[in-house]
């Protein structure tokens, strides 16, 4: 994962994340937490769709 | 005798017209006398003092008008009231203190859709620091 260590107020910053699809056909879901030090949620879910053809 | 009952006849009839017509005039001197309509025209003149007791009735409204504004106070007190409460509730979301997390990519953007088998798939994430101090990214794992 490629991310920014920190944002000054305002600032807009790109994490880049990396998936592998792997060998199994179908729709899959796979999930990224970011941790930050905000008080209203130290723990942010982002969650990616991709559904692999056979 | 017979010419003295006749008299007599004739006298009462006499009299019979002369009641009847005592007393018809009263009803003919209205339209016969023009000035029958004056004193109509005076009655009517008492009746707008009539109408002037009317303004009576429009009193009765002043009444009703006290009456609504009283619920006029009312709306406006519980507009106040949610103004205030809607007031705290922006000031919270439109001020943030420290640092916030903002997602600025939508959730299109994290569709890949379809895609083969064994690949390595490279996506960014656009995200923002929308509140007043340094947002620190800690830590992106994987779950």
């Amino acid at each position: 994962m490629d991310f920014p260590k920190v944002l000054r107020p305002g600032q807009v910053g790109t994490i880049r994340v990396k998936v592998e699809t792997g060998k199994s056909p179908g729709p899959h879901t796979k999930s990224v937490t970011i941790r930050t030090n905000d008080p209203s949620e130290t723990s942010h879910l982002v969650q990616f769709k991709f559904d692999v053809k056979g | 005798m017979k010419t003295a009952l006749r008299n007599l006849h004739w006298v009462a009839l006499l009299g019979l017209l002369l009641t009847a017509a005592c007393a018809a005039p009263e009803s003919n001197n209205a339209p016969a006398n023009g000035n029958s309509a004056p004193p109509a025209e005076a009655a009517n003149a008492n009746t707008p003092p009539a109408q002037p007791a009317t303004p009576l009735t429009t009193i009765p409204p002043p009444a009703p008008a006290p009456a609504t504004p009283q619920p006029a106070t009312v709306q406006p007190n519980s507009a106040t009231a949610a103004k205030p409460a809607d007031k705290p509730a922006d000031k919270p979301a439109a001020n943030v203190e420290g640092p916030k997390l903002v997602m600025i990519s939508q959730e299109k953007d994290l569709d890949f859709g379809n895609q083969p088998q064994e690949k390595t798939l490279m996506r960014p994430i656009r995200i923002k620091n929308g509140g007043t101090q340094p947002l620190n990214i800690d830590s992106v794992t994987p779950s």
